[in-house]
């Protein structure tokens, strides 16, 4: 017989992802901490994604229970897998006491990064759900499995809800580690307001707030606890509505322009945008340079290496100082090529490009664009698309505009890049 | 302009030269002007030389002889006309005026003024093909530079080629050594300078092609055609220059030299089309505003145009 082989990298992946568990700018612990521990820890599990063929984990995260009757809680991305890929995993959990007991995914919140699973378990502790807020600089705890090495407790200060993002999390000033993912934020009286979701750096750390698993689980009692049938449905239901709000959101006002140059183009067009610029003119450069560069803070995760839902634009401007025009345009060109710090490589998840390029005519000057597309291959109609203009109407001045919209559908796309056009003007 | 025309015919094959000299030296050795393969001819055979009575050929006491008439070797020479032929061994020999009615109805294929001007080459011509072809790749280098470098560090990419060109030269003109006994590098080094410059050219005309027609698909086959056909002129002149094979046989080997290289470059060029691609595949060459030859679209009119490629 011959045995297929395994690759030789490491099949865990950990999710989240700062390195070093730090807690050296922590204030002084409250005490309280002991207490939030031995209170929750019998309701807190790891949640494990194992693959079907050699029993090993593959993806670990953590989970917490939060019914009486058997419902846990964790991220959507410490199960995609189950998912996306339902025959080759499994699903289980490992107890605090190291018993391990298999689980049933029952529904999932793509956008709010949240998951629901059923343990078969009847009586079991499990942890009550907050539903009070609560002022900035309050102490509260996350619970989770650090790097597989057990269960822990984590002290930190709440900061609030990040209010630009088209999704809310809560802001956790402590550090999550990868596998915490899924486990629950607790405040003193060991009541959950969140579960750990990602880190950006050091001490800076998100939770989702519970509401959300609040409305999914009121979703999955109005079923009756029936668990999903049609995932790909559900998803794609969940990204389709996430992008028309989206979208709606952002075409609803007028947008503010942004002068990069001597063009005027669409700026910080809503809140959930942040913006970035730099100018440049260096004596040994043949151009004056301007740069610019737009993005929404969403940011979905669908797949390892898949993630959707962003929008995104960047601007640079170009000055040609002593040179030839050939010169110029032949510099330009470089930048009117495709952006490749976007596109991700995997053909399994989306389909080839279409790609239409045409010379057009905006608000009296001539550009030269080119837009582009591909569909989702397991969710039809959210399509990615990048479109590419450059402005070819002067002989030594000119700008390069990219705009990539993540997970949009066909009529969305194109009402967007109508309006983003629209915004395009020299001013002169 | 051409003073004889020759016409060679044998079981084989059938070829014409043309000389711009009086006189010229036909045998089957290296210092002849028209070189045969026949065995029945001697090393130098005959002399044909152009005067004011006609066309006087001179039999320089050659083993088979040479013949008017079948059976009838001519003693030392004899003169005959415009469209007359003698026979050296079992070749047929056709002389011609340049006015001559058939020359003018253009019978025969005579050199172009292209081989014309090669034969012409000297070391001045030398020194102009280098520099138009530094100065072409100076260009094309600095135009793609972003900042200000000094003059000789700019120099260096066409240096890279100018070796290669050297060395090109160099390779046919050593083959040229070996079978012809003759130095031809001006030639040679005109050709293959040549070769680079067009082809350069060639390349920015094909990607202002992709450039107006917005087509990526235009550019790279434009490319490739344009390419190969430059390159089967170039690799068919090195050989009629460099051997003594016919002109037809050169047509076929650089001929099948170029079909050889069509269809794994096109296959190369494809796979961006056919395979899944990470990038979205666009012409992203741009040039200066100039003649506007393509009408802008109206941004409705191109996302109308845009919304097809969606697949529902």
């Amino acid at each position: 017989m011959v045995l297929k082989k395994q690759p030789a990298h490491v099949l865990l992946i950990l999710i989240t992802t700062t390195l070093f568990f730090s807690l050296t700018f922590s204030a002084p612990l409250s005490g309280k901490a002991e207490e939030v521990y031995s209170h929750s820890k019998m309701a807190v599990y790891q949640i494990r994604v194992l693959d079907s063929a050699t029993k090993e984990k593959v993806v670990i995260g953590s989970g917490f229970r939060f019914s009486a009757d058997g419902y846990i809680a964790t991220n959507y991305h410490v199960i995609s897998k189950i998912i996306l890929h339902p025959n080759r995993y499994l699903l289980e959990c490992l107890h605090e006491d190291g018993r391990k007991e298999s689980l049933e995914l029952i529904d999932t919140d793509i956008v709010n990064d949240v998951a629901i699973l059923k343990s078969k378990l009847n009586s079991a502790p499990y942890l009550k759900l907050s539903n009070t807020t609560m002022p900035k600089g309050k102490r509260i705890y996350s619970m989770g499995n650090p790097r597989d090495l057990g269960m822990t407790i984590v002290e930190g200060n709440y900061n609030g809800l990040i209010e630009e993002s088209m999704y809310k999390r809560i802001l956790f000033s402590g550090s999550l580690n990868p596998g915490m993912s899924g486990g629950p934020a607790l405040d003193k009286d060991g009541r959950v307001i969140g579960i750990n979701v990602s880190t950006y750096g050091q001490q800076l750390s998100f939770f989702v707030p519970i509401t959300y698993l609040q409305i999914l689980f009121n979703d999955v009692k109005k079923r009756g606890g029936t668990a999903i049938s049609d995932w790909n449905q559900r998803l794609l239901g969940q990204l389709s509505t996430h992008q028309q709000q989206q979208v709606d959101k952002i075409l609803s006002k007028p947008w503010k322009t942004v002068l990069i140059g001597d063009v005027s183009a669409p700026g910080q067009i809503d809140t959930i945008f942040k913006c970035w610029a730099e100018t440049e003119d260096k004596d040994d450069s043949y151009f004056k340079r301007a740069y610019y560069y737009g993005s929404s803070t969403d940011l979905l995760y669908l797949d390892e290496d898949l993630q959707t839902g962003k929008i995104e634009f960047s601007y640079l401007w170009f000055e040609g100082k002593q040179i030839s025009s050939l010169h110029f345009y032949s510099i330009l060109s470089r930048f009117f090529m495709p952006y490749k710090k976007l596109f991700h490589s995997n053909k399994q998840d989306i389909n080839n490009f279409n790609t239409r390029q045409s010379f057009i005519k905006i608000n009296g000057s001539d550009w030269k664009i080119s837009f582009s597309t591909r569909e989702f291959k397991k969710f039809k109609n959210l399509y990615e698309v990048y479109v590419t203009l450059v402005s070819v109407s002067e002989k030594k001045k000119g700008i390069t505009i990219h705009l990539s919209l993540l997970g949009i559908t066909k009529d969305n796309a194109i009402r967007f890049v109508d309006r983003f056009l629209e915004n395009i003007s020299w001013q002169k | 302009m051409a003073k004889i025309i020759i016409n060679i015919e044998d079981n084989t094959h059938k070829e014409t030269y043309s000389f711009n000299t009086d006189m010229v030296s036909i045998g089957r050795g290296f210092n002849n002007d028209i070189i045969l393969s026949d065995p029945y001819v001697s090393d130098a055979h005959v002399q044909v030389e152009k005067t004011e009575a006609g066309f006087c050929i001179k039999d320089c006491n050659s083993s088979n002889g040479t013949f008017i008439e079948k059976n009838q070797p001519i003693n030392i020479s004899t003169i005959i006309n415009s469209g007359e032929c003698f026979y050296i061994g079992k070749t047929r020999i056709i002389i011609y005026d340049p006015n001559h009615p058939v020359v003018a109805a253009k019978h025969f294929v005579q050199d172009s003024f292209f081989m014309e001007l090669l034969k012409k080459t000297n070391w001045l011509s030398t020194l102009f093909f280098l520099t138009v072809f530094v100065v072409l790749y100076w260009t094309d280098g600095v135009i793609d530079l972003m900042d200000k470098e000094p003059f000789l560090k700019m120099l260096i990419p066409s240096l890279s080629f100018t070796i290669l060109i050297f060395f090109c030269a160099g390779f046919w003109t050593s083959i040229g050594l070996l079978v012809k006994k003759k130095n031809n590098f001006h030639k040679q080094f005109a050709i293959v300078s040549l070769f680079f410059s067009v082809g350069l050219i060639l390349s920015y005309l094909s990607s202002y092609a992709g450039f107006l027609l917005s087509s990526e698909v235009i550019n790279t086959s434009l490319l490739i055609i344009s390419e190969l056909i430059l390159f089967f002129i170039v690799i068919q002149l090195t050989l009629r220059f460099a051997t003594n094979i016919s002109k037809k046989v050169s047509l076929i080997v650089a001929g099948s030299l170029c079909l050889m290289l069509f269809l794994p470059v096109s296959i190369v060029s494809a796979e961006k089309y056919l395979d899944f691609n990470q990038l979205p595949v666009y012409s992203s060459y741009l040039f200066p505003p100039a003649v506007k030859f393509v009408i802008a679209k109206t941004p409705d009119l191109f996302l109308k145009d845009c919304a097809k490629l969606f697949s529902n």
